[in-house]
């Protein structure tokens, strides 16, 4: 009798200890799922140039690399100057093995030229471009873990998520 | 900005006092555009020795390699060249791409990071260079990013550029869309392997020293 009450209580134990553990794992897997889902979710971050605009090189990289690290992609208004975009690319491979998972990033961007413009709105478009920055463009910026690849002809740019 | 000034006004006094004929010919373009294979034919076809060794794996070069006086001659006219073979740029690198081609995590994780290093170098040679030869791959789509920034910095510093399509003995070859993706440059298709049009890359090479 008293053996089978003690077997009772360790079943009962038994069966305590199963509920917590079962508790904490579904905890854990809760979590798990969350971080999972973070991981799986597709952030993009719409940068307006003038978020950028005043900024000097040094800030604009620095600005873009903190997206890009939190592992986003970015569609920025406008384009990179040609000597920020080599800056980016140093930093990025700055990075690549020093950040775990980081294996640099993916860059297109898409030009608002037209052949056929006249030779006055070229000029402007020139002027303006020296003034404000080319902002009839847009840039696509994403991790290299995240877009797999980014085709660009003309006149698209097309994005290849990784699969994870 | 300031930079962009301080290597114009660089150029201009280097330009005064530089020995004449000696003449910095950089390659760039993306990881295996034949870079080194033109610039081991060139040394070979001059000086009948290799300047580095090329293999079907990404980012062979991950060194910037130079030979010295290489002198090459036209219609008489003979000219000084020190040629700069620089790694390829990209804008990733991932360890994993090298061990598809059979090498071991720890070599694939260190060739990754020299070839990150090797992209930095090549990035601050851009300012070093007299003339330079983009090379593109004609089998591939020519609208990559790395082109493009590649051949903006070039005209930012008002570096004299010559784009080469390679590859053009492979039948996926489309010198067309080299020539379409960038209607501003002189563009001329070879294969640096095979040596075809060679004469006519010369012929413009020495066109291109004109301008520097």
């Amino acid at each position: 009798m008293a053996k089978k009450v003690i077997k009772k209580k360790v079943v009962k134990k038994g069966v305590k200890k199963l509920a917590v553990r079962n508790n904490t794992s579904s905890k854990m897997r809760t979590k798990a799922r969350s971080s999972l889902s973070k991981k799986n979710d597709l952030t993009i971050h719409f940068m307006p140039y003038s978020e950028i605009a005043n900024e000097d090189a040094v800030a604009r990289v620095k600005k873009i690399m903190g997206i890009v690290l939190k592992n986003k992609i970015i569609i920025l208004q406008g384009k990179l100057r040609v000597e920020e975009e080599a800056k980016l690319i140093e930093n990025s491979m700055m990075l690549i093995g020093n950040v775990a998972g980081f294996a640099g990033i993916e860059i297109a961007s898409l030009s608002g030229e037209n052949e056929n413009r006249s030779l006055f709105d070229s000029v402007r478009r020139n002027i303006a471009k020296i003034l404000v920055g080319e902002q009839d463009a847009i840039t696509v910026i994403g991790p290299a873990s995240v877009v797999k690849e980014i085709t660009k002809d003309p006149k698209k740019v097309e994005l290849l998520l990784a699969r994870k | 900005m300031i930079k962009i000034i301080r290597n114009f006004a660089k150029r201009i006094f280097s330009g005064v006092f530089k020995k004449k004929g000696e003449i910095k010919l950089g390659f760039y373009g993306s990881p295996n555009a034949g870079k080194t294979s033109l610039a081991n034919r060139i040394s070979q076809d001059w000086l009948g020795e290799d300047l580095g060794t090329v293999s079907k794996m990404p980012h062979e070069t991950r060194e910037i390699q130079i030979k010295e006086k290489v002198v090459l001659e036209r219609d008489g006219k003979k000219i000084e060249f020190k040629l700069i073979d620089t790694p390829g740029v990209a804008t990733r690198i991932d360890f994993e791409d090298f061990m598809k081609f059979g090498l071991k995590k720890k070599a694939a994780q260190d060739r990754a990071k020299e070839a990150t290093q090797g992209i930095i170098e090549s990035i601050k040679w851009l300012d070093d260079m007299d003339a330079v030869i983009v090379m593109i791959d004609s089998t591939v789509n020519p609208y990559s990013q790395v082109n493009i920034t590649i051949l903006g910095n070039l005209a930012a510093r008002d570096i004299p550029v010559l784009v080469v399509a390679n590859k053009i003995d492979l039948k996926k070859s489309n010198i067309k869309k080299v020539r379409g993706a960038f209607p501003e440059y002189e563009v001329v298709g070879i294969s640096a392997k095979g040596g075809d049009n060679i004469e006519e890359f010369y012929e413009e090479l020495f066109k291109l020293v004109k301008k520097v």
